[in-house]
């Protein structure tokens, strides 16, 4: 049979007014009962049971510039039929029934569909499905015993679908109209599943009590456990408490690799719940005995831990009537006796983890302590590092300007500024991790143990500069005291009392120089003598040296 | 309405691509099946659609 049935334009709705940027609302009859032209036979029944697969899926068409047009490998999404929209099955007059859906489309992504839409309200739909245990009968009908709708494809204004009355056209226009809409009908609208979106991005933060007085003996809802940890600040940090078993997946925060919670939040706590860990453990023996295991070390911490053996017991014995009283007393001796052991475990166990968590505590701030005195150590090196520098930088840039070079001809700029780049880089990374590993509190109370520090050591530094002073100035006085007369001596000692470190070095090239003067004339003088003396007597030194006969020779 | 999944029997069938099958459902043709991965569109074998393709010199998909 080649049943090829063109639909009518029949549900032009309202036009006239769009306020509305984001979205469109359209009403699609989606598929009917109707013979269609491939003779699949849907009937009633499995329309009105997997019709409803069409909610939560596309709205798809292939737009080529000019319209819509068909299925084909080029369709892209213009809207959805919302998860919770409403589906009506409309009896027709000639007993079949059509199924209709309402659907959102995007008035943003989508802008040349919804323009067609604008022009002329009507489009013909096909959805995309497929069928299961398909059965061709003999007059080439084909039964089947259920579908499944992937989309609805908007088709062209000339192109007909296989299911006759599948069609679509907008319904709303104006974003008051849609509010409207979906305030009443109490369906799915973008600013709901904003609000949903928020409420599931809303973390909270709750402290961990792993305290045996802090254990929830209520109901217990793992699932619940599992929301509520989803929403927590600390999330990874809490995971590995709540849940005995993570699995991969589970630090991109999904639910199902979080296995065997065992906490629950009370009182704003999250605490372990003894019927969680009842459950946590009946499950680990089933399937994975180290879950179980963890399980009941956790019961035995918290006193929590019964034996399963000792329950059949105890099940046993509480049949047998022969039981007498006093055995039963012991029975109660026995298991108080075995609580205390517990608990005298539980607290040698709690003692040895106190401990190591002092000395742990201990250790750190040893470790921090020698942390800043090395960071002190190497501040003050790199002070006087930077000094030297300076003092050698100083003297390139004198010596520079004596060449009467240009400092730009020697600069890099681009390395300058990589460099300058890289070192700013270097300081956010260092801001990063210190914000990251210390509080707001922590850094600022290190600040101001720094600044004391700092002043400490300058107080310090000043301290060894006068005396490296005083003793550079003794050094120079006493170097030329006895080439100086007292008078210039004590001038220049009133002069070098009042230098610095640094200023010594001129002052000592003065002083010297002074002394080399004095020195100076203190020779003269003393040649001069020598000369006048020679005017008065004969050389007596030549005399001496020479025999009576050489003296006779020289005359 | 179009089944997306691979057709049993594709002897009954006519397969092109989506250019192709542009022309054909504009022209009343109706597509049965579209493969999975939407490149190829099937079309019951008719006469019709046979003498269509050929004068239209629309090729199939082998």
């Amino acid at each position: 049979m080649d049943n090829k049935i063109y639909f009518s334009i029949d549900d032009i709705q309202e036009v006239a007014t769009e306020d509305s940027v984001e979205f469109a609302i359209a009403r699609i009859a989606v598929l009917s009962t109707k013979q269609n032209s491939h003779k699949v036979n849907i009937t009633k029944e499995i329309l009105e049971r997997d019709g409803k697969s069409v909610l939560g899926k596309w709205v798809i068409a292939d737009f080529d510039g000019t319209d819509v047009t068909t299925h084909t490998q080029n369709t892209h999404i213009i809207g959805i039929v919302p998860t919770d929209s409403n589906i009506e099955f409309v009896e027709n007059p000639d007993g079949t029934t059509t199924m209709f859906v309402d659907a959102i489309i995007s008035k943003l992504y989508a802008t040349e569909i919804y323009n067609l839409f604008r022009t002329h309200n009507f489009r013909n739909v096909s959805v995309e499905m497929a069928t299961a245990n398909d059965r061709e009968n003999e007059d080439g009908s084909i039964d089947i015993d259920g579908l499944n709708i992937y989309s609805i494809c908007v088709l062209g204004i000339s192109v007909g679908g296989s299911c006759p009355d599948a069609n679509m056209s907008i319904t709303r226009f104006s974003e008051k109209s849609a509010e409207e809409y979906y305030q009443n009908t109490k369906s799915f609208s973008l600013k709901q599943l904003a609000e949903q979106r928020n409420e599931k991005l809303k973390v909270t933060s709750h402290p961990i009590d792993k305290s045996k007085e802090a254990v929830d003996m209520g109901s217990w809802d793992g699932d619940k456990a599992k929301d509520d940890l989803l929403k927590e600040k600390n999330y990874k940090t809490l995971a590995k408490s709540v849940c005995l078993l993570l699995e991969d997946g589970w630090e991109d925060k999904e639910k199902g690799a979080l296995k065997y919670p065992v906490m629950n939040l009370k009182n704003g706590k999250w605490v372990y719940n003894a019927q969680g860990l009842s459950s946590a453990r009946a499950y680990g023996e089933q399937h994975d005995p180290s879950v179980a295991d963890k399980a009941i070390s956790i019961q035995k911490k918290l006193g929590l831990y019964k034996d399963n053996n000792d329950t059949d017991k105890e099940e046993n014995m509480e049949k047998d009537k022969n039981f007498s009283d006093s055995e039963k007393d012991k029975d109660i001796i026995m298991e108080e006796k075995d609580n205390s052991a517990d608990e005298k475990e539980m607290s040698c166990d709690e003692k040895k983890m106190a401990g190591e968590s002092e000395d742990e505590k201990l250790k750190e701030e040893k470790k921090e302590e020698d942390n800043i005195k090395d960071e002190e150590k190497k501040m003050a090196e790199e002070s006087e590092d930077e000094k030297l520098k300076e003092e050698k930088d100083e003297e390139d840039d004198i010596k520079d300007e004596e060449k009467k070079f240009s400092l730009n001809a020697y600069v890099d700029e681009a390395a300058m500024l990589t460099m300058l780049e890289n070192e700013t880089d270097e300081m956010k990374e260092l801001a990063g991790q210190i914000t990251k590993e210390f509080s707001a509190e922590e850094i600022v109370s290190k600040f101001i143990e720094m600044a004391k520090e700092n002043a400490e050591l300058k107080a310090d530094k000043e301290k060894n500069d006068k005396e490296k002073t005083d003793k550079k100035f003794s050094a120079i006085m006493a170097s030329v005291k006895e080439d100086l007369d007292e008078e210039s001596y004590s001038k220049l000692a009133e002069e070098g009392k009042q230098l610095s470190l640094e200023q010594l070095g001129a002052f000592e090239n003065k002083v010297k120089a002074f002394a080399y003067e004095a020195t100076k004339k203190n020779n003269k003088n003393e040649e001069d003598n020598s000369e006048i003396m020679k005017f008065g007597s004969s050389n007596n030194e030549n005399e001496a040296e020479t025999d009576v006969f050489a003296r006779i020779s020289k005359m | 309405m179009i089944l997306r999944q691979e057709p049993k029997d594709k002897c009954s069938l006519v397969m092109v691509d989506s250019e192709t099958s542009k022309i054909l459902h504009t022209n009343g043709f109706i597509p049965k099946f579209i493969s999975p991965n939407g490149n190829y569109i099937f079309y019951p074998k008719t006469e019709e659609l046979a003498k269509f393709m050929q004068d239209n010199n629309l090729q199939v998909i082998e």
